[in-house]
């Protein structure tokens, strides 16, 4: 089990590097020169020479992304072409926001997601069901920028409630994280009714029900306990992508969050910026993505044997044999 | 079942209604067309102030007749939108952020409210100028201090001047040298004589005077160092969010000493939401040059400021597009294009069509008929040319700005015959880097501030390594670009204002004659500010607004 | 109306439920052969679907509406000209819904809003279909060879997978646009690269399974090629997960696609698209709130029902999920 947990762990600075080197190389696929955007207005080949060394832009494309890795193992994700001023500060400094934004909203999302979505899997095809399903649906269909836009029209200017952007205390919350809520909660309801539905179905539920269990106890000490392991790695996965996911919102809702920042570093072809941010959102993938690994084999007995030792792995298969050959 | 699912379908069908009705009863009653609008030009002071102002709705304040107060009025703020942030803020690193420059640093001399013919000393008590227009002996006042409290002294105009060589060595580039005699003397050399010299230098980007010890102290690129001597210091600033710009009780000069006591700039990116933060009372000003911005601040009952922008002339690629090369076409697409019914369409006729490449300004030089529009002819010059129209093949450049002004351009072109020429927008950073490595056709670009320093289009247009390089007439036309060179060099060392300016318009003349350019219109900025907000002074052509000349009128 | 007989039709579902299937006792494997079988008679498959389907209203109405669509889009140029889309009258400018001759009213430059919606159609079936097209083939193809080279190739394929899961889908959508420009096909290319790697996961994942089953292993015994093995008897098992993905996606890219143009990294200018209609229009949304309805509800409306009809699809392709509890 250690030796699994520690081969996911040892796995994710490659991972990383590959992300990075994937990152690097696209943007080098623009046809615009940086360093040209960097010149005064004249200059000589010398200048424009100095200004590439500054950067480290005079080396080949490939020792060029080794130094940024270097740099960026020390926590020194280079200087921005546009601001001139270092990336790291100005990035780690928004990801507190991206993070709270993403955090609350899936918080929401589960407090709203998971009874709603039981409720739908228990009373399936009722009317219910097929309102909040064909609701879902709609929510998940509006584009957010829109929705947003709209929002803010109905709540901060028709009804004064809320203020129309910026981070102005807990109102200034509202809009954003219910705009950024409204589609992730529409699938996140689909799939829980579907992870529901799933173990509504397994035969410890119906043992449960012949046996004459209440109904309400059956669904909530043996469906949704089994429903929650799928859940939770739903729920993860959600919550990861949200870091990144919020470019439009906070674009927006003027919420200087990561997702915004790297939309800028996008338009201005500021590749230290894009390459910094880039990396912390996979580095949340990943994180993410670990947790739920991890909880899964040690929740997972057939994944746990996988990893477990050979003697270990060689009786179980020889107990699948004999099971599975009947 | 079958009822059933019809009723599904018949609810969500009334869910997209209301959401329709919701998002239709988000919007106001539909408030008079913009037409009412009663056009009453204000001019402010000052003989060359080109703000104009349109009351909006029915609420247009009579004319107050309140005075200007003395000193910081307690209690006042004022919030400023950009889209943009600003993470190094110190003058000559990033020269996006001049309004909040303006106010955060000084220099010696200013433009006063903005007009480019009323400069003024600032820090300077004096200045003199050699007789052969090469050294200037500036002598400093001896009273003004930085925001932490330490004394201006020409050490730190010394170390500022070393900054702005290393960072922006265009804006000293005819400075041969420059040094401090004492604490309270400057001595500035210049390779040639320039008239326009003492134009750029009150330009707060490059010359704002920053603290030397922290210079000295932190670097040139850390904003610890960001200490000025202007009318506003900066209390905090919050990365993506907002300045917060304070008063500075002690400021040195009593003509532009601040009176809001508190200014912030935020942080908006997206202007739809910076519209509605303005009809909500979040912010007290937003500048735009999308009229439909404006058309709803209008409704909305706002006074807008209109303020004089940049012409933006469609650049062709002479150097890299063969087509081009033909003067021929050049004048055929000049007579092509109808800049009447361009702007009628995409901005209500509020944008003058321009009447030269650098509008109507210093130095400019109106267009011969080699520009006026008649379709005709030009298709007649095309075929007598021997191009058959679907030969005609570019893509125009659009900056997001503009893609409107593009689209409405390549329809006309497209309905004369010209089917293979289009656009495609990309971000306004992308363009400028696609110009700077000549990789576009036809591009609009305004190539500096004309009126505030005429020469600047043509060393960032014409010279080889000019950041903006459009102005091809070296492979247009050899000879023209020898005769031009003669002119610029020319401008370059004049002595006097006026020759400079006559030298300069010789040279607009010359270029447009080779029509290395398409006509263009020239963009208005509009700009909505709070009605209890009294002395808006904007910079045209910059439109840069000046705090600190702004006061709260609490009747 | 809960415990009708159960007759459950497991089969290819993932390795989870297989697992359990091997563990379960007799009866419930002589089902799984039954099923199976069914699956070899594709006509039966399709005919059964086709059978499912037509007992729902809403999904018939959804498919009638994702009809709809599609013809719109295919006989856009008969319905009205593409002139008309993009013909810019000053005289006609930001005409409101109801005005004779453009029922929908006109745009800032005075087009047809209607005519645009017609068109902005095939741009939007154009992007979101070829690129949901092409990212679920080649996931299917890349997950098939996954699933039956397995070893090294399995491994390349899913690390060079899962670096590119790391980053979030619409940031590396806004880098792909960012890199290679504005245009339909750079659109195509970035939507495409951003679904590639979920249905690749999802796709190998039932693979993997299907190609532990019995007969598949049987026929790689007798000596059948990869390939032939592969287009035997993979493909046609993994045709239901490949349409629901496919549909899914569409949806998706559709609302993407708009995304992308709020930001200015969508279609060229006067090429008539919902998204770009959208966002060009919401400067207009307090004066003329119809540019930015109109688009909006016919953008929503358009993924509600490609979207739903992808469920009932799903449903009627995998009856397990409708067993009645």
């Amino acid at each position: 089990m250690l030796k699994y947990i520690l081969k996911r762990i040892l796995i994710v600075p490659v991972l990383l590097l590959f992300v990075a080197f994937f990152v690097f190389i696209l943007l080098n696929l623009s046809e615009a020169d940086p360093v040209l955007q960097m010149m005064p207005a004249e200059y000589t080949q010398v200048e424009y020479d100095a200004m590439a060394a500054r950067f480290g832009l005079d080396k080949p494309l490939l020792v060029q992304f080794g130094n940024w890795v270097v740099n960026a193992v020390q926590g020194d994700f280079g200087i921005s072409y546009k601001t001139k001023g270092p990336v790291s500060g100005d990035v780690l400094y928004r990801i507190p926001i991206s993070w709270n934004l993403a955090l609350i909203t899936t918080l929401l999302m589960i407090v709203i997601g998971v009874p709603l979505g039981a409720l739908c899997a228990v009373k399936q095809y009722s009317t219910f069901d097929n309102i909040t399903n064909v609701l879902a649906k709609f929510m998940g269909s509006i584009p957010g920028f829109w929705l947003g836009l709209m929002l803010i029209q109905v709540f901060s200017i028709k009804l004064g409630w809320f203020p129309t952007f910026g981070m102005k205390g807990w109102r200034s919350w509202v809009l954003p994280v219910f705009t950024f809520l409204l589609p992730y909660l529409a699938n996140y309801l689909r799939q829980v009714r579907s992870a529901m539905l799933d173990c509504i179905r397994q035969d410890y539920v119906r043992t449960a029900r012949s046996k004459g269990a209440k109904e309400s106890v059956v669904i909530y000490r043996d469906a949704l306990r089994n429903a929650l392991l799928p859940i939770i790695t739903l729920t993860g996965g959600i919550f990861a992508s949200m870091i990144g996911g919020a470019v439009m919102i906070e674009k927006v809702f003027a919420f200087p969050g990561i997702g915004y920042k790297i939309l800028e570093g996008i338009n201005n072809r500021d590749m230290p910026t894009i390459l910094a941010c880039t990396m912390i959102l996979s580095l949340f993938t990943i994180g993410a993505q670990l947790v739920i690994d991890i909880s899964y084999a040690l929740v997972d007995p057939r994944i746990r044997a996988t990893f477990a030792g050979k003697k270990k792995v060689k009786k179980l298969d020889a107990v699948k044999a004999t099971g599975g050959g009947e | 079942m079958k009822r059933k699912a019809w009723k599904l379908i018949a609810g969500c069908l009334v869910t997209v209604m209301i959401f329709a009705s919701l998002a239709g009863c988000a919007n106001k009653e539909p408030a008079q067309t913009s037409g009412d609008a009663n056009t009453d030009a204000v001019t402010p002071e000052g003989k060359d102030a080109v703000v104009e102002t349109v009351k909006g709705g029915e609420d247009a304040s009579g004319g107050t007749t309140d005075v200007e107060p003395t000193g910081i009025q307690a209690g006042t703020s004022f919030r400023f939108w950009t889209n943009y942030d600003l993470p190094v803020y110190l003058p000559w690193i990033d020269n996006r952020g001049t309004a909040l420059c303006l106010q955060v640093y000084d220099n010696l001399l200013v433009k006063y409210k903005g007009n480019s013919d009323d400069i003024r000393c600032n820090i300077a008590e004096s200045y003199t100028i050699s007789e052969d227009g090469l050294v200037y002996d500036f002598i400093l006042k001896k009273d003004v201090y930085f925001t932490n409290g330490n004394q201006v002294t020409s050490k730190d105009f010394i170390a500022t001047w070393d900054a702005v060589t290393k960072y922006q060595p265009r804006g000293v580039a005819n400075v041969k040298s420059y040094e401090a005699k004492g604490d309270y003397e400057l001595v500035v050399t210049l390779n040639a004589p320039s008239a326009s010299f003492l134009y750029e230098l009150p330009t707060q980007s490059v010359y704002g005077v920053v603290d030397h010890t922290l210079i000295e102290k932190y670097g040139m690129e850390d904003n610890r160092a960001a200490v000025g001597c202007g009318p506003y210091y900066i209390e905090s600033y919050v990365s993506g969010e907002k300045f917060v710009l304070k008063a500075n009780p002690n400021y040195h000069n009593p003509e532009r000493a601040p009176h809001i006591e508190t200014c912030e700039v935020v942080i908006i990116p997206d202007v739809n939401t910076a519209m509605l933060a303005l009809e909500n009372g979040e912010i007290d000003c937003m500048n735009t040059v999308n009229i439909e911005v404006y058309n709803t601040l209008v409704d909305m009952g706002w006074d807008i400021h209109i303020v004089e922008d940049r012409v933006n002339p469609f650049w062709l690629n002479v150097r890299q597009v063969d087509l081009f090369k033909d003067i021929r076409v050049r004048e055929a697409l000049a007579h092509m294009i109808d800049w009447q019914a361009v702007t009628d369409l995409v901005y209500d006729g509020m944008y003058p069509v321009a009447g030269s490449y650098w509008g109507d300004g210093v130095g400019s030089y109106p267009y011969s008929d080699k520009y006026t529009y008649d379709p005709q002819l030009g298709i007649k010059m095309l075929q007598d040319a021997g191009y058959k129209l679907e030969d005609i093949k570019f893509t125009i450049l659009a900056d997001p700005d503009f893609t409107d002004m593009e689209v409405a351009i390549v329809s006309q072109l497209n309905e004369l015959g010209l089917v293979n020429v289009d656009t495609v927008t990309y971000d306004g950073a992308t363009c400028y880097g696609m110009l700077k490595s000549g990789t576009y056709e036809v591009f609009p670009c305004h190539n500096g501030y004309g009126l505030e320093s005429p020469l600047t289009p043509f060393t960032m247009g014409m010279l080889e390594n000019g950041t903006q390089p459009v102005m091809f007439l070296k492979e247009a036309n050899p000879e023209a670009f020898e005769k031009a060179m003669e002119l610029y060099n020319s401008a370059n060392t004049a002595a006097t204002w006026d020759s400079y300016v006559d030298y300069v318009s010789q040279l607009t003349n010359l270029v447009q004659e080779e029509v290395l350019a398409l006509g263009g219109v020239k963009v208005m900025r509009f700009f909505a500010v709070g009605s209890k907000y009294k002395g808006v002074y904007i910079s045209p052509i910059s439109g840069y607004m000046e705090f600190n000349h702004l006061w709260v009128d609490e009747g | 109306m809960a415990k009708t007989t159960d007759t459950k039709t497991t089969g290819t579902k993932t390795t989870g439920t297989k697992t359990t299937d091997t563990k379960t006792t007799g009866t419930k494997i002589t089902n799984t052969k039954t099923v199976v079988r069914k699956k070899t008679k594709k006509r039966s498959q399709a005919a059964e679907t086709w059978a499912r389907l037509k007992t729902q209203p809403l999904a018939m109405f959804s498919l009638g509406v994702v009809v709809l669509l599609v013809l719109v889009a295919i006989f856009a140029d008969v319905i009205c000209p593409y002139s008309l889309a993009i013909k810019q009258v000053a005289a006609d400018k930001l005409q409101p819904p109801g005005t004779p001759g453009h029922i929908l009213g006109t745009d800032n430059f005075g087009r047809d809003i209607l005519a645009r919606i017609i068109h902005g159609a095939r741009t939007a079936l154009e992007i979101g279909v070829i690129s949901a097209f092409l990212s679920v083939i080649i996931s299917t193809f890349l997950a098939s060879l996954c699933a039956m080279i397995g070893g090294i190739v399995d491994n390349i394929i899913m690390r060079i997978i899962d670096v590119i899961s790391c980053i979030p889908s619409l940031v590396l959508a806004l880098a792909i646009c960012a890199a290679l420009g504005n245009g339909i096909p750079q659109l195509i290319v970035a939507l495409f690269f951003s679904g590639l790697p979920m249905h690749t996961k999802m796709i190998r994942s039932v693979a993997l399974g299907v190609a532990k089953m019995d007969y598949i292993e049987s026929s790689v015994a007798l000596g059948a090629s990869p390939g032939y093995i592969m287009l035997r008897h993979l493909f046609p098992n993994l045709t239901s997960i490949i349409i629901i993905n496919g549909t899914a996606q569409i949806s998706m890219n559709i609302m993407m696609g708009a995304t992308l143009g709020f930001v200015g990294l969508g279609v060229k200018a006067p090429t008539p698209e919902w998204g770009t209609m959208l966002s060009g229009g919401l400067s207009y949304m307090m004066r003329n709130q119809y540019m930015v309805l109109v688009p909006g509800i016919v953008l929503a409306l358009a993924a509600l029902f490609i979207n739903t009809f992808g469920d009932c699809l799903r449903d009627a392709l995998d009856p397990k999920l409708k067993g009645k509890a």
